[in-house]
């Protein structure tokens, strides 16, 4: 059994993700992740529960008595993610078979702005309850330091790092994501997956945050976030501007 | 004729990798004068050059024509170069500004340190010497522009840190800018003077971050900077609070 631990922002394209991969590990296209239930099997040998940090914040006994109880179903492959999680701060593992599995640390990481832009735009429709809206500064400020968790997550030499864009644009880097981590080849490229709904007209995925019209107060707050834009540097993305 | 330019800022390591590189094509670096002639072969080394016709002068009165040309430009931006007409660097067919110094072959190297321990390094050798150094915002600006060109890959570069301590990187670097192995180990390297008097370990000329010799108005000038962070990131440099 492998237990494989997912990490990644909210809004990142980590379902998509996600759904690319268990279609490459058991060679059947995958249609269930991006129903977002807490727990499915996609099949016999895969499990998936899904945002592991969301349910714990409500009962984090529950959740472990869940995966506690999927590992002793052994299956072959174990995918657990966590949204805006440290990953050396998620969950109380000590006293737990997870504890011990050794799982495979896998950081799923977006360029800051856009990630923002998409949360940014479903905090204002259909899903403004789940993310309470950025008008609160103090929601603009959590949602950076969100990010910046997982920039240094995916900087940690206990992660295997892979990027949205990388995973979109370039089959070097995929395929050897795949054989490297898992020795399997790409049979599904990302081309054919839907993730969950997506929060943009355009099909641009790196231009979204021009849709945006961020108010001053996010302008101001990431114009003074020198931890910020270091991080932007340090994880290879473009340095953009916010006037 | 051969030209091999370095750019770099002042303290910034450069000479003790010049040194280094040089020496693994000559066998020897010395840099006296202004213009030095190195033993038995027909290269000279311009030091700290780029400044007036004076320069070309020299060269033109030794007794043979030389066959290489070292020049490092310092606390220049990253496209300077002394010969060409206009003083920007285009591209190597441009080299044409005097008509008896023709080049067949010619390359452009940066050497680029960590922006707080080059910043430290000036400021406390400023407090030694007379001529001063900037450590003001044109210092910010110029660090800016070096790592720019690097990430734009502009220019053949080594970071001062990576020549010191990686082994990988030094060669690498000595055989994709110069096609040669090294034969002299950097410990034969020899820079100027340093600013510090107490450099018993390798690891000392990594550490010359101190805050709080970094004049305020200097500090403020850092923080707002968002640009200068994202560089340093992005020539994986350590982040620090000041």
């Amino acid at each position: 059994m492998k237990i494989i631990e997912v990490f990644a922002n909210r809004r990142s394209g980590h379902h998509f993700f996600m759904s690319w991969l268990v279609s490459n590990l058991s060679g059947e296209i995958d249609e269930k992740i991006k129903e977002l239930n807490k727990i499915t099997w996609i099949n016999n040998d895969i499990c998936h529960y899904n945002d592991a940090t969301y349910h714990a914040f409500f009962n984090e006994k529950q959740v472990m008595d869940e995966i506690e109880e999927i590992i002793e179903k052994r299956p072959k492959y174990f995918i657990i993610n966590y949204e805006e999680s440290d990953m050396y701060n998620k969950l109380n593992k000590e006293g737990t078979s997870l504890f011990n599995q050794n799982p495979i640390k896998i950081v799923f990481l977006r360029d800051f702005l856009n990630t923002f832009a998409s949360k940014w735009k479903v905090s204002e429709t259909d899903l403004k309850e789940f993310y309470f809206g950025f008008k609160n500064k103090q929601h603009i400020i959590e949602n950076i330091k969100y990010w910046k968790i997982m920039a240094k997550n995916y900087l940690s030499n206990d992660s295997i790092g892979i990027k949205y864009e990388d995973l979109l644009t370039d089959n070097g880097i995929r395929e050897q994501f795949l054989l490297d981590t898992f020795e399997v080849n790409e049979r599904f490229k990302p081309s054919i997956f839907n993730g969950t709904k997506s929060s943009f007209k355009t099909k641009n995925y790196n231009q979204r945050h021009k849709e945006i019209d961020f108010s001053n107060d996010f302008k101001n707050i990431i114009n003074s976030d020198s931890e910020l834009n270091y991080l932007i540097g340090k994880v290879d993305y473009k340095y953009n501007k916010l006037v | 004729m051969n030209l091999i330019e370095t750019v770099a800022l002042r303290r910034s390591g450069h000479h003790a990798v010049m040194s280094w590189y040089i020496k693994n094509l000559l066998g020897s670096a010395n840099w006296e004068f202004l213009v030095t002639v190195q033993a038995e072969t027909k290269s000279i080394i311009l030091n700290d050059g780029g400044y007036n016709e004076n320069e070309i002068d020299i060269i033109r009165g030794l007794k043979f024509k030389p066959e290489d040309i070292f020049i490092n430009y310092e606390d220049k931006l990253s496209n300077f170069t002394f010969f060409e007409k206009t003083h920007i660097y285009r591209g190597p067919k441009r080299l044409n500004k005097y008509e008896d110094f023709i080049f067949s072959n010619s390359k452009r190297i940066m050497v680029i340190r960590d922006f707080y321990n080059n910043l430290c390094s000036r400021i406390t050798q400023n407090g030694k010497q007379k001529k001063q150094m900037f450590i003001d915002n044109t210092f910010i600006k110029v660090w800016k522009n070096h790592a720019q060109s690097i990430l734009n890959n502009e220019i053949h570069y080594i970071k001062y840190e990576d020549w010191l301590t990686n082994y990988d990187i030094r060669i690498k670097f000595l055989q994709d800018v110069f096609g040669v192995k090294e034969i002299v180990k950097k410990e034969r390297a020899k820079g100027t003077h340093s600013s510090y008097d107490n450099n018993i370990n390798e690891s000392d000329y990594l550490n010359r971050f101190d805050p709080t010799i970094i004049p305020e108005d200097i500090k403020k000038l850092i923080r707002k900077d968002n640009e200068l962070h994202y560089l340093i990131g992005a020539l994986g440099y350590t982040y620090r609070e000041i």
